[in-house]
Parts: structure tokens; sequence; C-alpha cells
């Protein structure tokens, strides 16, 4: 286990790149899904603000 | 074709006007080479050396420095709306542009260079090199540049973001126009580097002013 | 020149919107558990390698990031092209999409070469390398997509202007990258022997090819998310859309 952490002697720089890729996976899950969310919450937000002066627009359709 | 003439008639007209921005532009040249000269010590080896490149590199500044006039006052009056409007196809109108911007901020820079070369320590053939590496390489540039200002036009404090876009894409055209006059300052023929200037110049004189007429379309109000 | 039918009907923004919802956990999952096998594999099961020792390991984390680097610019250049030509929302909004995972993933490949540079050529960095000053000129490009993108306001303006730049930058990249080789050969730097083309073996090989498979899967399930964000924005005031947000809270 202890050799298997080491890498040989090259322990920082193995494990520091183990480490960037994981929090950029990490990173890029979470963002994309927040950035999904917040869309679709901003447009849940102005949908409601604009539904009384728009009339029913389920009609319209 | 004959409106790109009139449009290039214009614009030497306005460009005249406005020749404080061509004194700046020279100036700027001017003062930054000697700044990089004076930082970097007196050592006349180290001089000739960085010379070519800090020449081009000072080159592609003062040029970029001068963008924001290609397109942002038209825009900002109108009048490139109007000229979209018309017949013209904005790729011509765009050439015609790069072409006067060439003509008042690039073609001093060739006239001066070797003058700067000379006093970084260059000498014989790499004094005529050098201005050859510019005179092919500054017209590409200013036609890369002439696509980021189409692209940037609209806003206001864009020059920055201009100098992002440009500086990747002139990599290229810097590292052959410097490696030419490395070579010939070294005694080496320079020939090849500076058949791959043209081909670069050929191919953007094919390729970017399409590209920046359809920038300028893609911009417009 | 006309696109196929077919292509139009699965380019309509919500026919895109409800497949891309529905393969893209599919594609999340199984590219995350290629990535923890790859991983595992690479760190554990593949022998180290009889020159660089272990931190040829290195290479299951840089040669993915690189690869997803380029892939994903060609991606957003294409559905760029693709927007430009046929004016179609769709390839613009995953464009779009694909520039902030680039970014992230040649910021990773730059980092990742950096930390493998160190142990075996000495340094970090060289300007040497062809390949590490590309990498790097494209993360500009794709920094430049973006700035200009998010400081137009319009974001149809936005699209085909960030569109011209992704067009004109796949165009000068290979041009980039044969200028700074042609420039390295010249200048003669610091020997560089990495990877001087060693018979890899089956060990080595596998984990390297189910990590590349995995982020490939992994990238495309990120990028559709954000896809399905950015076709919201450009259809908001679509009958469909009110529907989408209204349905999944």
């Amino acid at each position: 286990m202890r050799e298997f952490l080491a890498m040989g002697g090259y322990a920082a720089f193995v494990w520091s790149c183990v480490g960037l890729s994981f929090a950029v996976f990490a990173g890029l899950m979470l963002t994309a899904r927040r950035r999904l969310r917040s869309v679709r919450g901003r447009i849940r937000i102005r949908q409601r603000n604009a539904a009384p002066d728009e009339g029913s627009w389920e009609l319209r359709a | 074709m004959r409106i790109g003439l009139a449009v290039l008639r214009n614009e030497f007209l306005i460009y005249f006007k406005k020749w404080i921005h061509i004194i700046v532009n020279i100036a700027f040249f001017i003062f930054s080479t000697s700044l990089f000269s004076l930082v970097a010590g007196l050592e006349q080896e180290l001089l000739a050396e960085w010379g070519a490149g800090v020449i081009w590199v000072v080159a592609l500044l003062s040029m970029l420095l001068a963008m924001p006039l290609l397109f942002q006052p038209d825009r900002e009056d109108g009048t490139l709306d109007l000229m979209l409007l018309s017949a013209v196809d904005p790729a011509w109108l765009a050439l015609a542009k790069a072409a006067a911007n060439w003509c008042v901020f690039g073609l001093p820079l060739v006239l001066l260079s070797p003058l700067l070369g000379a006093s970084y320590g260059l000498e014989g053939i790499a004094l005529l090199v050098l201005p050859a590496t510019l005179a092919l390489g500054t017209p590409a540039l200013i036609l890369l540049a002439a696509v980021a200002a189409a692209l940037t036009a609209g806003l206001r404090r864009g020059v920055g973001l201009l100098a992002l876009l440009v500086l990747p894409l002139a990599l290229p055209i810097l590292l052959f126009g410097v490696r030419a006059t490395e070579l010939a300052a070294d005694g080496f023929p320079a020939g090849a580097p500076l058949m791959m200037l043209g081909a670069f110049l050929l191919a953007a004189l094919g390729l970017l002013p399409w590209a920046a007429g359809a920038a300028l379309r893609a911009t417009a109000n | 020149m006309r696109l196929p039918n077919w292509l139009h009907k699965f380019a309509s923004p919500p026919h895109f919107y409800r497949i891309a919802a529905r393969i893209e956990p599919w594609m999340l999952w199984s590219g995350l558990a290629a990535i923890a096998v790859g991983a595992f594999g690479g760190l554990l099961l593949a022998p180290p390698d009889y020159q660089q020792g272990d931190a040829y390991r290195i290479i299951y984390f840089h040669v993915p990031a690189a690869y997803l680097a380029m892939q994903l610019y060609a991606l957003m250049a294409i559905g760029s092209a693709i927007g430009l030509i046929w004016r179609m929302k769709l390839a613009y909004a995953i464009a779009a999409a694909a520039a902030p995972v680039g970014l992230a993933f040649t910021g990773l490949a730059l980092a990742t070469g950096m930390l493998w540079g160190k142990p075996m050529w000495g340094a970090y960095w060289s300007w040497g390398d062809a390949r590490l000053t590309s990498v790097l000129v494209m993360f500009f490009l794709y920094l430049g997509y973006m700035l200009l993108h998010a400081s137009l306001e319009e974001r149809s303006t936005a699209d085909r202007a960030a569109g011209i730049l992704a067009v004109v930058g796949v165009v000068n990249l290979p041009i980039i990258k044969f200028s700074v080789e042609w420039w390295s050969s010249l200048h003669q730097g610091p020997t560089i022997s990495r990877l001087a083309a060693p018979a890899i073996t089956w060990d080595m090989l596998w984990p390297l090819l189910v990590m590349v498979a995995g982020s490939v899967l992994f990238s495309m399930a990120v990028t559709l998310t954000r896809a399905r964000a950015e076709v919201l924005l450009r259809e908001r005031s679509a009958r469909w859309v009110r529907d989408a947000a209204e349905a999944c809270a």
C-alpha cells in the first residue's frame, strides 16, 4: 500500500494529476447541472411574472 | 471594385484628418522599441539577438492599438449599417478599409524598421530582410485584426478583447517574421520563411476579408 | 446545399431536449464507471515503465484531457459552421455548450502536461515543444470564444460572432502547430525524449483506451446538459419551453 502511494518517488506529480483530474470532472458535472437548473428557474420566474398580463397563452397556442 | 476604391479614397481622407492618430502610432512604435533596448541593458550582442523579436512584437501591438479605428467610428454613427444595406459586398468593404488602415498604420512601421533594426545592431542583409518580413506579415496581421475588429466593433471598450482574439492567431506570422530576420542576421538564406510569409499573406487575402465581411454582417444592428 | 429532412427533425429543439435528457444519464454514469475502471487499471494494474518508472501513469489523465481539448474544439467549430451556414439554433447551442467543457479539459491537459514535464524533462514548461504551445494557443482561443460570446448582449449576435471566431480559429490551429514545430526544429532547445515511441504493451494500453472512452462519454454527457440549458435560453418564448421548465422542477 505504501509502495502504491509513493508511486516510485513521483507521488507528488502523479497524485496531483489524479486530484486535478477528478476535481475537473466533479466541477464540470456540478456546474453543468447548476446551469441547467438556474436556466429553468429563470424561465419559470419569467413565466409566472409574465402570465397575468399576457392573458391565457394556452388559448393562443 | 469601383465602390471599393471609393471607400479606400474616403478612408484616406478620414485618416489624414485624424493625423494625430498616425503620429501617436509611430511614436508608440519608436518609443516602445527603444524602451526595450534601455531595459535590456546596453550589451550589444544581446540587443542584436533580440532586435527582430522586439521590433516584431511592438509592431504587432502598435497595429492593434489602431484597430478600433477600423470599424468602430462607422458603427457608432451608423455609416457602417448604411454601407451594409447598400449593394456593396461587405468583404470588399472590409478589404478596402483594411488596405487603407495598413497604408496609414502599417506602412510607416515597415519603412521605419531598418532604422530601428540598425539601432539594435542588425547589419547588412538583415536590414533588408526585416522590412521585407514586415511588408509581407503586417498586411496579413491587419486582415486578421480586421476580423476581430469587426467582431468587437459594437463593444465600448473592446480593444482588450480584440487583442486577446488576435494574438493567438497571429503567432505563426510572428514566428516566421522573426525567424527570417534572425536567419539573415546569422548569414543563412532566409528565403523559405519569407515565402511562408508570402503564402500566409495570400491565404489571408483570399479568406479573411470574407470572414471580416461575415463578421460585419453578424454584428450589424 | 440543404440539410436532409431527418436531421431537421432531429434538430428540432424540443425533440433534441427530450432525447438529450433521456440519453444523458446513461452516458454520464457509464462514462464515470469507465473512468473509475481506467484509473484503477492505470494506477494499480499496469506495470511501471522501465524508463519513466511510475511517472508515466500521468498519461492516463493527460492523454484523455488533451484528446478532448481537440475534439471539443472541433465540435465547437463544426457546430458554429453549421449554425452559420444553415442558421440552426441547436448547432449554436451545442457549440456554446462545448466551449466551457473544452476550456476545462484544455486547462487540465496543460496542467497535467506540466506536471509530467517536470520529472521527465526537468522543467514544467518548454517553449520548444509544439504540442504544449499549440495547446496553450487553443486555451486562449476557447477563452476568446467565451469572452466574445459573453460580451455581446444579444444572443443571436453573440452566436454568430463567436461562431466566426471559432471557424477562423480551427483553420488556424494546424498552421500554428506547424509553425511552432518548424520554429523549434531550428531552435535547438533541450533534447526532448518524451514518449520516443516505445512499443506500449497491452497491459499499459487498455486502461488508457478505457480512460479515453470514459472521458469522451462523460464530456458528451456534460456537454448535453449544458446544451439543454443553452437550447432553453434560445427558445425562451416557445411553448414547449414553458412546459419543460414547469415539468421538472
